[in-house]
Formats: C-alpha cells, sequence, structure tokens
C-alpha cells in the first residue's frame, strides 16, 4: 500500500476512534442531567438553560474542528521531527515519519478508554469536576494544592505522552537502524522541545490572563 | 540547512528561558496582590456625581461586595439581573459596582437593570483602570466577597448566581 493511503486511512482510524470514545463518554457519563447538576451551582436555571443550548447548538462543529486540529498537530509533529533527522544527516521520507507519528499517537486513546471504564463500571459519576480531575495516568492525579497555572505541564507528565514518546523512539530506531541514544535523541530535542514550548507558553497565558 | 536548524534550536531555547523568566516576575506580582487582597486593600475610584469614594467611605460592620463589570457584558448583565432578583437577601451588605465604563453607560445600566432598588449600591466609575492593579487581574465580571471584618471570603471571575453569593455571606 502506498504510503499516503495507509497515512490516510490511519488518520481516519484515529479520528473514527477518538469520536467513538467521546462520543460514548458524553452518551453516557456526561449527560445532561449531570451537566445541568453541576452548571446550577454556579447560574441560575434559565443561564443553565442557555448554555446547554448553545453546546447543543456548537456541539456538531466539533466534528469538523476536532480532525482539523489533529490533522495540524500530526504535521506539526512530523515537521518538527523531521528537522531533526535533516540536521543530524539522516535520509528519510516525510510520509515515514507521519505514519510513525501517527501510530503513535494513538496512545492518547488511553485517556478517554480509562475514564470510560472507571465511571462507567467502577465510580459513581457526581460530576463534571469529578470528570476532569480523573486524571490517573498524570502526575497532576497525585498532585495536591497545585497552583492553576502549573496545572498544565504538570499534566503532560502521563502514561500517554511517555508512550507517545517512547512508540515513535523504538519505531524510528527500527525503521531507520538507528542506536536507541540516537534515536531518542532525535525525538526528545524535537518533539520534546517542541513539548517544552508549548508547556511554557501555554503557563505563560495562563499566568497573564487568571 | 543544518546551520538553520542549530539557530532555530538555540531560538527555541532562549525564547523558553524568556518566558520562564517572565512567569516567575508575573508569578511574583501575583501571590504579592492575592496576599493584599485578603483583606480590603485601600482604593479610590470615582463616583458617578465625580467625588471620590475610598476604602474609609464603606459602611463598617457590615459584609462587602465588589462587582467589576461592563455594561456592555452579556455576563455582567445577567448577574446584575439575579441580584435585583433577590434584592431582600442582599440587605444586610454593601454593594460597589465598579466599572471602566463611561459615567452615563453605568447610569443607563443602573436603570434598566433597577440597581437603585438595591439598599446599600455604589455604583462607581475606575477612571485611572486601576481596579486590576488593587484586586488582581479580574475578567468580566468578576466579584469579591469581603466578611464585615473585610477578610476576603471569596473570588468569582465569571458570572455567578445570587444564590451562591447569599450562601457565601451566610456561611
Amino acid at each position: 500500500m502506498k504510503p499516503l493511503y495507509k497515512n490516510t486511512l490511519l488518520f481516519l482510524l484515529l479520528v473514527g476512534l477518538f469520536f467513538a470514545f467521546s462520543s460514548l463518554n458524553k452518551k453516557y457519563l456526561l449527560t445532561d442531567e449531570l451537566l445541568k447538576d453541576d452548571f446550577s451551582k454556579k447560574y441560575s436555571i434559565e443561564r443553565v438553560e442557555d448554555i446547554l443550548k448553545t453546546q447543543t447548538n456548537i456541539h456538531w462543529y466539533s466534528y469538523l474542528i476536532n480532525p482539523t486540529i489533529l490533522f495540524v498537530k500530526l504535521h506539526i509533529y512530523t515537521i518538527t521531527i523531521l528537522s531533526a533527522f535533516v540536521f543530524f544527516e539522516i535520509k528519510t521520507k516525510y510520509a515515514d515519519i507521519l505514519l510513525i507519528v501517527t501510530t503513535a499517537y494513538f496512545s492518547f486513546l488511553l485517556t478517554f478508554i480509562l475514564k470510560f471504564i472507571n465511571f462507567g463500571f467502577f465510580t459513581e459519576l457526581n460530576s463534571l469536576q469529578q470528570y476532569k480531575n480523573y486524571i490517573p495516568y498524570s502526575l497532576l492525579f497525585y498532585t495536591k494544592e497545585i497552583p492553576n497555572w502549573l496545572r498544565y505541564p504538570v499534566f503532560l507528565i502521563n502514561v500517554s505522552e511517555i508512550a507517545f514518546i517512547s512508540i515513535m523512539i523504538f519505531s524510528f530506531k527500527r525503521k531507520f537502524n538507528l542506536k536507541l541514544i540516537k534515536s531518542s535523541v532525535i525525538v526528545i530535542s524535537s518533539y520534546g522541545l517542541l513539548t517544552l514550548l508549548v508547556a511554557v507558553v501555554v503557563v505563560f497565558l495562563n499566568i497573564m490572563s487568571a | 540547512m543544518k546551520r538553520l536548524f542549530t539557530i532555530l534550536f538555540y531560538a527555541i531555547v532562549i525564547v523558553i528561558f524568556a518566558l520562564l523568566f517572565f512567569i516567575y516576575l508575573q508569578n511574583q506580582k501575583k501571590t504579592a496582590i492575592a496576599e493584599k487582597i485578603q483583606s480590603l486593600p485601600d482604593f479610590t475610584f470615582r463616583t458617578l456625581g465625580n467625588s471620590d469614594f475610598s476604602k474609609t467611605d464603606i459602611i463598617p460592620e457590615i459584609p462587602l461586595i465588589i462587582s467589576y463589570f461592563h455594561p456592555e457584558c452579556e455576563h455582567c448583565q445577567y448577574d446584575a439581573k439575579d441580584i435585583v432578583k433577590h434584592k431582600s437577601d442582599f440587605n444586610n451588605c454593601q454593594i460597589l459596582m465598579i466599572s471602566t465604563s463611561k459615567t452615563e453607560e453605568i447610569k443607563q445600566f443602573a436603570e434598566k437593570y433597577n440597581l437603585n432598588e438595591l439598599e446599600n449600591l455604589v455604583l462607581l466609575h475606575d477612571t485611572a483602570f486601576v481596579f486590576e492593579d488593587t484586586f488582581g487581574k479580574s475578567p468580566l465580571p468578576t466579584l469579591l466577597i469581603y466578611s464585615k471584618e473585610h477578610k476576603l471570603l471569596e473570588k468569582f471571575s465569571g458570572e455567578v448566581k445570587a444564590e451562591k453569593i447569599i450562601e457565601i455571606l451566610n456561611q
């Protein structure tokens, strides 16, 4: 199969799975009843109805926006990693890197799967905050009393992220016959640096706006 | 090409360190303001009659609600409507509603939402844009609730229903 078809199929599968799990979560966990109960703690009943109506209206846009964001994200990661390959003078193709990045990205499905399993079968979900705070795969879950602006970088240290990086490192090692250390340097100096930059920018924006 | 990537790499590293330094400075400032507002800080705003209104003009021994709003902000309009709807519950506290908007617009807002029905309401104009310097970052609307001893009970950023404010006041 041509790399272009392979990448497209993999991307569509990834988008499909993300939609499937987020729809399952929305249908069985984040129900209107739960949202109503949660919002009414802070907002008046009329406002809660307004908010839910707006959410329903804009819900369909997510089917267009989310795949677009995912598409852009995967290509930014690919370009970043490709630049490290160029820097280390290792010959490669864009499509090969994109394929590995897209495959590794499946690790981020873990977020939805763990939440669905936990709240679907083991723990009763009582509030939106409880849903948001359930991140046992992240360091954030085990950190008490952390300032809001610091939440994102701490959250970034999670199982999905580590799996994403590890899968990329081992895949590049295998695909391009690199030593483990070289493959790690390529991923960490490119994707790692990009993630660090994003984390710092997010903290910067949070601290400026809060 | 290799040189370009080297330059880019170092540029990103420099940007990261510059942002980290800025974050450190901002955090210091934020922490200082957060500590300062735990007790009602000194402030001076202008009344709609164009006279000064400062901390000394506050009614003592009753809780204080400070609302930072803008007449055109939809969430502020909902807050105002909801507070007036529960006006009798706010009789035992003073409400300061502060805006950077024009005096005329504040007056129109007060009329439109019948704010004058609130007993201890003072509408103030932040002419010098100092609210955020005094009370920290304040997206619209921001609401600060102080006890009768003028200790901060809660700071809300964004819309909040009147019942929630009353619940905090009654704690």
